[in-house]
């Protein structure tokens, strides 16, 4: 399911703003859901709060508080039946995507009108609905502490067990597969997550147990072991060697890697990723850098799971990367779910960098407080393609910075203080030229060197035609 | 930065209401942003007074269009106010009843505090203490006695004829104004170059004054 808009009446510092989340006339995609929207915009305009309510809105039936439901109205659309809320459900080349509109801010639990799930569990049969990143992602690992959900509420579970178990979909409970890394405990998610490598590793091992018992009992040759061992690898797909080529991409920058072939030494051993230097050691998890955790967690699911309809919501993706990460991490992210739809709330010229003009929403504050989007658009056009007077991909990382994010100076105070520095200099050497005709006088060489030396500081371009006699 | 005249030759009725405030030292109403019944009038006659130019930063800030004498009628400007990317502004935001010491007269509608400047400048500047050495309608204000303009770096700087005293309060006045701001020097310096190569004719009518010096310069 992906979303293509999303109207909102009064809502946190919203008041009456429209997004369109399709591609627009012009594109060779025109009119279907964007594959990835970034939010950019000051603190408190309102960007996490955004992701949190597409969450809602995409996830619905996994809104587990009442907070959540009185923000949403009205139903209209094919799969709903009586007026409730506005989420208008329609099918295009067989992929399900969601118009939403939130008119108001009242909205008792009363209202709550039939669910479509019994439409879209055929439709996630085999995708996921959600994946969601907060800002601050859950990253403890507490495989052994990780108890069984007690109701179906706690329940994450994909669509088509859910149905082969019998539920009762009609029921407002969460039975849609949905990885949600602001929960408390993930290491169920992990599970999910990892299954098939988890799989790989538990028949392997027990594969390995087996022949160590036939060799001890001189069953079998050391040979015959090592030859029926590569048949067995042979015959049994490791998932992790496709993932591993994929992280190491980005580790390898990070003088770490993932190696595919499994060492057990512990029982964690069976539930996670083990990362090495490159060419060194194991890092254990305590020491891995939150760089480090922040790429493993967010690409695994993305790469591993089924994303062809799935939402994939992830606030700040420059958390604790270093520019040449940032720099191509949504690309990298995009390869990983080529099909899936991304919401980003960011505050990194170099993440917005990475998007087209229409795939940018820019959250401002009116004069009154209230929140708006500005608009990209050339003055009196209509949203077509060839109308947008910003390219955050074709500008400078200043550009950017000054024509998106609004940045007025072009660097610390004293970088002005010293430019004025520079700019006096420059005077005084016109107006000595001037006077001293074709004469390299010893004043002029010797401001000359502290302009030159100021220049290099300030990273100032010297004019060609400035020559230095 | 030019020096201006501001004699009002078409808000009359402005005019005659403001000098009746002064002259019998009443209280000016408070100032509300375009709330004042003369607040368009203002607006167009100091456009009128700037040539449609930022009083500060000399960017265009109307058509010439609208600066035409048949939009006024009675001393009232007729249309509704045109778009423009100025605001009104204060030079001494400390007359204004808002920011003003409650023991002094508050003078939110004194016409010779007021010029139209770039939005973005107005802003910055805020309520910043001003000099008047860089008022550009001070009887005594004169920019080639003032200031120097340096081509390359597009760069204002104090005359450095001036004894250093008044170079340091043109310097404070020249950051207060923001004539140094690094998005106007950029737009500043490539105007004048492309005028500089292909004749003024060839540019907008901004930045007259940075031209002028550069021309002068040779």
């Amino acid at each position: 399911m992906k979303l293509t808009t999303l109207e909102i009446g009064e809502f946190l510092r919203f008041n009456n703003v429209k997004f369109d989340f399709t591609y627009p006339p012009g594109h060779p995609k025109a009119g279907r859901p964007l594959h990835k929207v970034c939010f950019i915009g000051q603190s408190g305009t309102g960007k996490t709060s955004l992701l949190n309510l597409i969450k809602n809105i995409v996830g619905y039936g996994l809104i587990e508080s009442d907070y959540d439901l009185k923000l949403i109205q009205k139903v209209d659309g094919r799969l709903t039946s009586n007026g409730g809320i506005t989420k208008k459900v329609y099918f295009v080349d067989g992929a399900a995507h969601v118009g939403m509109r939130i008119i108001g801010k009242e909205r008792t639990i009363e209202d709550r009108t039939e669910h479509p799930q019994s439409r879209l569990i055929p439709h996630y049969r085999d995708s996921n609905v959600l994946i969601h990143f907060p800002a601050e992602i859950n990253t403890s690992l507490e495989f052994n502490t990780y108890q069984p959900p007690q109701n179906l509420s706690e329940a994450i579970r994909p669509a088509q067990q859910a149905e082969e178990d019998g539920l009762n979909y009609t029921k407002d409970q969460p039975v849609f597969q949905h990885f949600d890394f602001s929960a408390k405990n993930v290491g169920k998610i992990w599970a999910d997550i990892l299954k098939e490598i988890h799989a790989y590793r538990t028949a392997q091992l027990a594969f390995v147990s087996q022949l160590t018992n036939k060799l001890s009992q001189q069953l079998i040759s050391a040979e015959k072991l090592l030859l029926e061992l590569q048949d067995w690898q042979k015959n049994n797909e490791n998932q992790l060697i496709p993932l591993s080529k994929h992280l190491n991409r980005i580790l390898h920058r990070f003088n770490l890697e993932i190696r595919p072939e499994f060492e057990f030494k512990n029982e964690s051993d069976l539930h996670f990723i083990n990362i090495h230097q490159r060419n060194g050691d194991e890092v254990p998890f305590h020491f891995w850098s939150t760089g480090t955790k922040q790429v493993i967690f967010t690409a695994t699911p993305l790469f591993t799971l089924n994303t062809d309809k799935t939402v994939v919501l992830m606030d700040e993706p420059e958390r604790s990367l270093y520019p040449d990460i940032q720099e191509m991490i949504i690309d990298y992210y995009s390869e990983c779910a080529p099909n899936a739809q991304f919401f980003y709330a960011t505050h990194s010229p170099i993440i917005a960098s990475s998007f087209d003009p229409w795939e940018i929403y820019e959250l401002k504050f009116d004069e009154k407080g209230n929140v708006y989007v500005e608009s990209y658009l050339k003055p009196g056009t209509e949203r077509h393609v060839d109308n947008y007077k910003l390219h955050p991909k074709y500008l400078r990382w200043d550009s950017i910075l000054q024509k998106v994010f609004d940045l007025e100076t072009e660097g610390h105070k004293d970088r002005q203080a010293k430019m004025g520095e520079l700019a006096r200099l420059d005077q005084k050497l016109v107006k000595l030229r001037e006077k001293s005709g074709a004469e390299n006088t010893k004043e002029i060489q010797e401001l000359w060197v502290k302009y030159k030396e100021l220049a290099e500081q300030l990273d100032w371009k010297i004019q060609e035609n400035y020559a230095e006699n | 930065m030019r020096k201006i005249d501001k004699t009002i030759v078409r808000s009359t009725e402005y005019r005659d209401w403001e000098a009746q405030l002064e002259a019998s030292g009443s209280p000016h109403p408070p100032y509300n942003s375009s709330a004042g019944k003369y607040y368009t009038d203002i607006v167009m006659e100091l456009l009128r007074c700037q040539g449609g130019l930022c009083a500060y930063t000399e960017v265009q800030l109307c058509a010439a269009d609208d600066l035409k004498p048949e939009h006024w009628t009675n001393g009232r400007y007729n249309p509704p106010e045109k778009v423009n990317n100025g605001q009104l502004e204060h030079f001494d935001e400390s007359l204004k009843a808002k920011t003003s010491d409650p023991n002094t007269q508050a003078k939110d509608w004194l016409w010779s505090n007021f010029f139209m400047v770039e939005s973005d400048t107005n802003n910055r500047k805020g309520t910043k203490t001003v000099d008047p050495i860089l008022k550009p309608d001070a009887p005594d204000y004169d920019p080639e006695k003032l200031l120097e303009y340096n081509q390359n770096t597009g760069f204002y700087l104090p005359n450095e004829q001036l004894d250093p005293a008044t170079q340091q309060r043109v310097k404070y006045m020249l950051d207060v104004l923001g004539i140094n701001f690094p998005n106007l020097v950029d737009k500043r310096k490539n105007k004048i170059a492309k005028a500089l190569k292909f004749g003024v004719e060839a540019i907008e009518p901004d930045f007259p004054t940075a031209f002028a010096f550069c021309a002068k310069a040779g």
